[in-house]
Formats: structure tokens, C-alpha cells, sequence
């Protein structure tokens, strides 16, 4: 049966067989050890899309856990277009209505190159569950967070804004900018064949970790305090710009931080830089009679001088220098404490004169002028404290009066707090705490003593003759708070506008309550009021009024005297 | 070993040909399972206890066809031939219309595809028919011609059911047959000639997703969401296997569905394996493939007659073309055509048809020359 040439067909079979195997055998080898990485790695770009996933921006709050922002978790559609583009025209039509665009051009994008796309940011979850129902082929989500600010423009120089990547650019948001913004991680989602994630693949990533929430050291009622009666003087005065900064002397903690004009931080891109400008912190002027607080400070704690020691106030007109310095009223013979509740800028140059330009610059120094406070928030200034060299034979008879030198609300209040304070100069405060996701204090800064400008002794004398200022006789009587004895001190600095000194005023009254043991400190300042009366006694007094008798009541301030009755009656509505 | 009385059947068969079905069968039914795993807490399909079925069954058919002698199978093959031919024209009529294709007799999951059982019957009567050619005749044209006409009438009806893979099956059974008949190599060469004059007439008479395959075959990136969607995944799944493979039921291309899950129990299986089990677990099929064949050649050379010889060529080259078809398919060797692997694709006609004719062979082999 077995003849030579089926001997040699059988060989030609078995020939070829051997050689097809060998052929399947060489292209697995081709396949399996050669082109290995370059296949794996078709597979695992077949499946794997590396997604950024941000951490969760922590929340800024008050003191009292009110929430002042907030990050709101929304989402961003996205799409594969490898996948969409084979029924763009459909799932645009499907998600025209609910994202609420154009479906021509969301199936533009859906047909569009590549594997990833986003449609739409900021979708509200409720949407996006609506979107996830419709099961549409290569549409997912990503997590996006919405920062929101719930108190609108309450404090929003203070706690400042996010730009459109979500990093803070002012105020806290950017000051505290590492601790709120978390780590961000990513993620590695499979997606199977039909674009779907498979969570039940996931692989390698970081989960992102959340930012630290913020605590501040403000209170959210004392802040609406101060913005209502900003406001409120806004409108009575006309002013160009106004401020109010309220504080705890003792601590240095910054209660409120009111400016005019202001913004919304939900919408900071549309208000002028104007509007978002913190003031009590960017802005310097110069002071006015506030600043006399330095010099006889200064004069009282080298005991140059007594509060019974009398100058003579040249009856209004003050030669010196060539220059004739005048009062806003004429005074014959004034005790220093006269001097400072009168306000008058002929008895401060006078005591000036006694002390000395190093005597002057050097409490002008202590109490904190010319560096920054250190408040830690963006922008702040250290102001314009000129050497002594720099100064001209006027100098010392200007400065008393808070002229020739340039400073920071928060840096005049920050020196009143240290008279209000046993002379304890205070770093204004304004982070209570830095707490981690689970409550826990990452950081807690405590009240910082900077300096101790003048004795406590010297303070005590400070606050007599201040308490005197809200008095009949004093230069401010509308800032006196019913049922307190407030210490304060008015300002009505002259601005200039181009070099030239105009009939423009800053007003300003700062104080302190219950005096001699201070809770509260507060800051007025009025850019420019219209309507008559500019004298800071009369425009930042009253509001310094209100505001106190406000803070005070909500703090539940025992008064020190009894209450009148109008005084009564409203505290008992 | 001259003895007086045949030993039993189960001394004198190849228990290696059986070893290696059983573990061919075994793999089989394993990544049937890890083909159709598509990660923990889904529904786990049904389709490897189905197999399993199917394997029991064709065990008992491998069984009933061994204890008969293969000469006594033969003679009916005019039988076979008629039923096979028949069920081939039922299909067409009252046959289960699937992705646009009457394959199917039957009902449900219980189907039979007639064309496998074909592609047995072809077998069987070639080599019936040869073997009763005389040397003379052997030599002659007529007996290429007589059996390109049997093996014509079922594929065409193949063909046009359609099912391209199954009809092309017929033709290297065809030309082996009469290769190792003894058929002249002029007349093969003719019939080879004439089948490539008729090669437009195909590609005209071809469906679109036949003539797409083909282009993709050529060009896999032609249209690589498209109809190169199988060939490229399947190439990347291999691939990513490296040496070594990702690990059962760890094959991501698999069980996130890019191979497409409706192909990677069947027609893809070798790419599950090739992925999960990498080169290793690769050649180690295309081994045991190697070994079923190799024994099936032993098992032709040892054939007590010339009957024996055909049947086991015939055999050798459909599970041969079976093999390296599929297998290429799915490494790109070879265009993207539904044939199934033998013992391993998910599926029971076929998996009937390869015990069945691995019976054939053990068969042979029981009555081999030396006994």
C-alpha cells in the first residue's frame, strides 16, 4: 500500500504542517516577547484615562462656625468622542436640553478628534443624575468644585476670592491659600469597551486629600454690624470710600473688617479693583489728629510731661518755622489732657517740641508705624514714616498732628488697642485656627505681643484724657456710648491730592469700650464725606457710636452706668 | 505482538491522542469561564457549563465511534453523505436565522449546525470513494473531478447559508485527500487554477462584511473601530500578555468587553488564553495541537488500509485548517473568518464533530496494521 511516492507525499503534509505551526509559533514570540510593550501599552491606553481629581477647598468660617465660604461640589461632563462620535447627532440632541446648549455644537464636539472633551462645567448634581440616567455611550463626569460665598459681600475683603482655576487671589483665600487648597490627586479609570467606568478596576491613584478649613477670628454678627452702619453712613455722609475694623485690644483678634466700597466675591470679576481693595489694610493716609496718641504717649511714658502740665495754645495761630500752624479752635492755656480731648494740633506740636525729633520718631517706631502689622492677608502696606534726617524743621510740629507721615487703618488701631491694653502692643489676629477635615487644630496661632510701647502706667494716664474725648467738651461727644465709658480719639486729616493740601477730609474716630478694661476696639474712617460736616467727631463719631452700642449688646457687655431711657427702650426691643 | 484475540479497544488505542483532547477539553471549559467572567459580582453566563455538556456528549459519540469499526462507518458514507446534503438544504428552509445567516437546525441552545456535521460526511465519502479507485483510476482526471463535485454540492450550500469559513474547511480536506490519494499533481494544479478563475466570481457572490474582513485583513487600520475592531483588540490582547499573560480572569482586554464578548468564548478563545496565560499558555496549546496532529499523521502512516489512510488525512487536515485558521485569525496571520478551534472555541457542533472524528482516529488506530 505504502508506495514511494505516498512515502514522499506524506512527508510534503507533515512539511507543511511543521512549518504553518512553526509560523504560528514565530508570530506569538512576534507578538508576545517583541511588540509586548508596545501592544500593553495600546491596552492599557484602550481603557485607562488618567483624570485629575481635586481635593475638596476648604471652608473659611467665623469664629462661630458660620460659613463664609464654601466649596460646593458640582460636575464637569465630558466625553469621549472616540465613542460619541459614531451617534453624535443623537446624544447631542439628548443633552441639548439639559445642559442647556447649542446641539449643533455639542455634536460638533462630540464628533470632534481625540478622547476627551468636556462640555459643560459646573453642573449641579441634579442635572448630572439626569444626564448619568440617559446612559449615553462615552459621556462621564468629572468632580469639580464650586467655591461659593454664602454671606455675599460680608467680609469679602477679608476673606477674598478664587480665580477660575479655584487658587485664591485675595484675602484669606489667598493667604491661607496652602492650607485651604488641599492636594489634589488622580486617578486611573478603566473604561471597558462602551466608554463606561469600571470601578471595579480601579487601579493605581492618589486620592486627592481635602483642604484644611480656615477659622477666623471674626464674628459674623459683629461684621454685619459694622457693614449695616458703614452702610448707613455711606448714605448719611457721601463719603468716597469708608472702613470700619473692629478689634479685641487684648488679643489683637480682628472681630470685623467692614469696607465701602465692596463686592461680591461670588462675582469678583465683575467689581472694579477699586471695589475689592481691603483698605484697612492697602490704604495709607495720612492719620490726623488720631496720631496725637503717639506723641503724648510717648511725652507721658518719659514723664517729659504730666497730664496737668498747661501749654499755651497760642490762641489758635502758632508761628513756628516760618509757618503759621493752626487749631480748628482757638485755645488759650490747655493741661495736656485738655490738649488731647480738645484736639488741639498747636498743644501737640508743643509737646512734640519738648520731647524731641528722637524721642518722637522713636515711639513713633514702637507703636508699630512704618512696618506692617503683619495681619497676614495679601496687600497689606507698611506706610510712610520718613527717618528723622529726611524731616525739615516743620517736622515735629506736623507729625503730632498726623501730617507728613502715612499709615494703615489697621496699623492706627493696632497702636490705639496698645493704649487700650496696658500698652501692649498686639500683631493684629485674624486665623483663629487652621482645623483638618476631621476637626482637628493644625495650626492655632495665639495672641502675639510685638512691643510695649509706652507703660502701663502711661496707658492709664492715655485713657483718661481719652475717655474725655466723647464728652460734651471733648471733640467728639456723638461718640459716646450710652451706658460705657468709651475712650477715643477723633481725626480729620486734610487729604492732598496732587502734592497740594485740598478741602477734602479723611474722618476718622478711633476708640475703645468699657474703658478701663476694654473688650472692643473699633475703627471708623471716612474718605471724604460731603454734606456740610467733615470734622471726624461728627461723621466717624456717631457711627463709632452705633456700632459700639451694637457690638456691645450683642457681647452682652455689662454697662457701667445705667442706660437712658430711649436707650432702654431699644435695648428692650 | 501477533496475538489470537484482539485486546480490547481501550489497550490498543493512542492514550496520548485521548490525553490531550481531554486537556484541550479542560482548558476549554476554563477559559469558556474566564471569557465570560466580567469581574466579581456579575452574573456569571452559562456558557461553560453548556460546554461542558457538550463535552460529555461528544465523549459518549468519541466513545460509540471507537467500539465500531471505522470500515463498517465507511460503508454507509453514501448515507452520510445524503443526510449531511439534506440537512444542509433544511437549514436553508426551516433553518434559525442568526445575524442574518440560516446555520442553525433546531431549537434554542440545542441547535446543530449541519455544516459541521458536513464537513465529516465529506470526509467519510472522499475517502470511501478514493479508496475504491484503482491504481489506475487514481491517476486518472475524473477522480479529481468526482470528488471535487462531492465536496462542491455541500459547499456551496454552505456558501450559501452563508458561512465562508465552513466552506472553505472543504476545500484543504478535498485537496489533501486526493493529495495523498495519489491524484496527479497536474490535476490539482488545474483544479487550483480553476478555483482562482473563480476567485472574482467569490468576491463578487460575497456578502459586504465578507469583503470587509478581507480589506481588513490586509490593512488592519483600515477601520480600526469597524470591522478591524476584532483583528486589532485581539492583537493588543496577545500582546499585553507578554511572556507570562496577566493572570486568570485578570485579562482587562477580555473582561472590559474590547475583545468583544460576543466573539471571546468562541472564535476568539486562543486571545483570551494568549492574554491571560501569555506565551507560555499559548505555546502550550499550539502544542498540544501540534501533538493531535502529529499523532493523527502517525496514526494516517499507520493505517491498516488505504480507507484508514484517507479518513485519517482528511481528519488531520480539517482539524489542521481548523487550527492554524482560527489561530492565525487571532494573531493575524490569517483573515477574520468564523472557524471555530477545535475543542476549545465554545460551541457544540463543533465540538461533536472534532471528538467524533478523533474518535475516527483512535478507531484507526485500534485497527491498525500490526493488528
Amino acid at each position: 500500500m505504502i508506495t514511494g511516492t505516498h512515502k514522499t507525499r506524506a512527508l510534503i503534509v507533515m512539511t507543511t504542517l511543521s512549518l504553518c505551526f512553526t509560523a504560528l509559533g514565530g508570530r506569538l514570540v512576534q507578538l508576545h516577547v517583541l511588540r509586548h510593550e508596545e501592544l500593553s501599552g495600546q491596552a492599557a491606553a484602550n481603557r485607562g484615562l488618567v483624570i485629575k481629581r481635586q481635593g475638596r477647598r476648604g471652608e473659611v468660617r467665623d469664629c462661630n462656625g458660620n460659613l463664609l465660604a464654601n466649596s460646593q461640589s458640582v460636575r464637569i461632563v465630558c466625553a469621549d468622542p472616540s465613542i460619541t462620535a459614531a451617534h453624535a447627532g443623537a446624544t447631542a440632541a439628548k443633552l441639548s436640553p439639559l445642559l442647556n446648549m447649542d446641539a449643533a455644537a455639542l455634536q460638533t464636539r462630540l464628533n470632534g478628534p481625540g478622547k476627551y472633551v468636556r462640555l459643560k462645567q459646573k453642573v449641579d448634581e441634579e442635572t448630572a443624575q439626569q444626564i448619568r440616567a440617559l446612559k449615553l455611550k462615552g459621556v462621564f463626569f468629572e468632580d469639580q468644585y464650586l467655591r461659593t460665598y454664602p454671606q455675599g459681600s460680608l467680609a469679602s475683603h477679608v476673606v477674598g476670592f478664587v480665580d477660575a482655576d479655584h487658587k485664591g487671589v485675595q484675602g484669606i483665600e489667598a493667604a491661607m491659600e496652602q492650607y485651604l487648597a488641599g492636594v489634589a490627586g488622580y486617578e486611573v479609570i478603566e473604561r471597558d469597551r462602551k466608554g463606561r467606568e469600571i470601578r471595579a478596576l480601579r487601579a493605581e491613584g492618589i486620592e486627592p486629600r481635602d483642604g484644611y478649613h480656615v477659622v477666623l477670628t471674626m464674628d459674623q454678627v459683629i461684621q454685619h454690624i459694622a457693614e449695616t452702619e458703614l452702610e448707613k453712613a455711606m448714605g448719611e455722609f457721601r463719603p468716597r470710600a469708608g472702613l470700619i475694623i473692629v478689634s479685641r485690644p487684648k488679643t489683637g483678634e480682628i472681630l470685623a473688617m467692614s469696607n465701602r466700597p465692596t463686592f461680591d466675591p461670588n462675582n469678583a470679576g465683575r467689581a472694579t479693583a477699586d471695589a475689592r481693595r481691603n483698605r484697612c489694610i492697602s490704604d495709607v493716609a495720612e492719620p490726623g489728629s488720631t496720631f496725637k496718641i503717639v506723641n503724648i504717649a510717648g511725652a507721658l511714658n518719659d514723664s517729659t510731661i504730666r497730664l496737668s502740665d498747661v501749654f499755651h495754645c497760642e490762641n489758635g495761630a502758632f508761628l513756628y518755622g516760618g509757618r503759621i500752624l493752626h487749631d480748628a479752635h482757638p485755645y488759650g492755656p490747655l493741661t495736656v489732657e485738655q490738649i488731647l480731648f480738645k484736639s488741639s494740633n498747636i498743644g501737640a506740636a508743643k509737646i512734640a517740641l519738648k520731647m524731641g525729633t528722637p524721642r518722637l520718631y522713636e515711639y513713633i517706631r514702637r507703636f508699630g508705624f512704618g512696618r506692617k502689622t503683619g495681619i497676614g492677608l495679601p496687600g497689606e502696606v507698611s506706610g510712610i514714616v520718613h527717618a528723622p534726617n529726611h524731616w525739615t524743621k516743620l517736622s515735629i510740629t506736623r507729625i503730632p498732628m498726623g501730617h507728613e507721615i502715612a499709615v494703615t487703618p489697621i496699623q492706627m488701631l493696632m497702636a490705639m488697642n496698645a493704649i487700650a491694653n496696658g500698652g501692649k502692643l498686639m500683631k493684629p489676629l485674624i486665623i483663629k485656627r487652621v482645623v483638618d477635615a476631621d476637626g482637628r487644630a493644625v495650626v492655632e496661632p495665639p495672641p502675639q505681643q510685638v512691643g510695649q510701647p509706652i507703660s502701663p502706667a502711661a496707658t492709664a494716664l492715655m485713657t483718661t484724657a481719652l475717655r474725655r474725648v466723647p464728652m460734651p467738651d471733648g471733640t467728639a461727644p456723638k461718640a459716646a456710648v450710652d451706658g460705657f465709658d468709651a475712650a477715643g480719639k477723633t481725626g480729620t486729616a486734610q487729604k492732598i491730592e496732587n502734592g497740594q493740601y485740598v478741602r477734602k477730609y479723611y474722618s476718622s474716630f478711633v476708640g475703645y469700650l468699657p474703658s478701663p478694661d476694654p473688650e472692643i476696639s473699633i475703627l471708623v474712617s471716612l474718605d471724604d464725606p460731603s454734606g456740610g460736616t467733615y470734622y471726624g467727631g461728627s461723621v466717624a463719631g456717631p457711627v463709632f457710636r452705633r456700632v459700639a452700642e451694637k457690638i456691645v449688646e450683642y457681647l452682652g457687655i455689662s454697662p457701667q452706668q445705667p442706660l437712658t431711657h430711649s436707650r432702654q427702650v431699644a435695648s428692650a426691643r | 505482538m501477533p496475538t489470537s484475540r484482539p485486546a480490547p479497544f481501550f489497550q490498543r488505542m493512542d492514550w496520548l491522542l485521548f490525553a490531550v483532547m481531554l486537556a484541550l477539553a479542560v482548558t476549554s471549559v476554563c477559559f469558556i469561564y474566564s471569557a465570560s467572567y466580567r469581574g466579581p459580582g456579575q452574573p456569571m453566563p452559562a456558557f461553560y457549563r453548556q460546554q461542558m455538556i457538550w463535552f460529555g456528549a461528544g465523549l459518549a459519540v468519541y466513545v460509540a465511534v471507537m467500539a465500531v469499526d471505522y470500515r463498517r462507518i465507511c460503508q454507509w458514507a453514501t448515507v452520510w453523505y445524503v443526510l449531511a446534503v439534506l440537512s444542509l438544504v433544511l437549514v436553508l428552509i426551516i433553518g434559525v436565522q442568526v445575524y442574518g445567516a440560516r446555520r442553525w437546525l433546531g431549537w434554542g441552545r440545542l441547535g446543530i449546525q449541519p455544516a459541521e456535521l458536513a464537513k465529516l460526511a465529506v470526509i467519510v465519502t472522499l475517502a470511501y470513494y478514493l479508496f475504491h479507485r484503482t491504481p489506475e483510476q487514481r491517476q486518472d482526471w475524473k477522480t479529481v473531478l468526482a470528488p471535487m463535485i462531492v465536496t462542491g454540492v455541500p459547499l456551496l450550500l454552505i456558501l450559501v447559508e452563508p458561512d465562508l469559513g465552513s466552506a472553505l474547511t472543504l476545500v484543504p480536506i478535498l485537496f489533501a485527500m486526493l493529495f495523498m490519494a495519489g491524484a496527479r499533481v497536474k490535476h490539482l494544479l488545474l483544479a487550483v487554477l480553476l478555483g482562482l478563475c473563480l476567485t472574482p466570481v467569490a468576491w463578487w457572490q460575497m456578502k459586504t462584511y465578507q469583503r470587509q474582513r478581507l480589506a481588513v485583513f490586509l490593512n488592519p487600520n483600515r477601520d480600526p473601530l469597524g470591522a478591524g475592531w476584532n483583528l486589532n483588540q485581539s492583537l493588543i490582547a496577545v500582546g499585553s500578555g507578554g511572556v507570562t499573560g496577566k493572570g486568570f480572569l485578570q485579562g482587562t482586554q477580555n473582561s472590559l468587553g474590547y475583545l468583544p464578548r460576543t466573539v471571546a468564548p468562541n472564535d476568539f478563545l486562543f486571545s483570551v488564553i494568549a492574554e491571560e496565560k501569555g506565551f507560555v499558555g499559548a505555546a502550550c496549546v499550539v502544542g498540544l495541537y501540534a501533538v493531535l496532529l502529529g499523532r493523527g499523521l502517525r496514526i494516517a502512516a499507520n493505517a491498516r488500509d488505504r480507507l484508514g489512510m484517507l479518513l485519517a488525512t482528511g481528519i488531520v487536515a480539517m482539524l489542521f485548517f481548523h487550527v492554524f485558521v482560527n489561530i492565525g485569525m487571532t494573531i493575524g496571520l490569517m483573515p477574520v473568518t468564523g472557524v471555530p478551534l477545535p475543542l476549545l472555541s465554545y460551541g457544540g457542533s463543533f465540538a461533536l464533530v472534532s471528538m467524533t472524528a478523533l474518535g475516527l482516529l483512535q478507531n484507526i488506530w485500534i485497527h491498525r496494521r500490526n493488528y
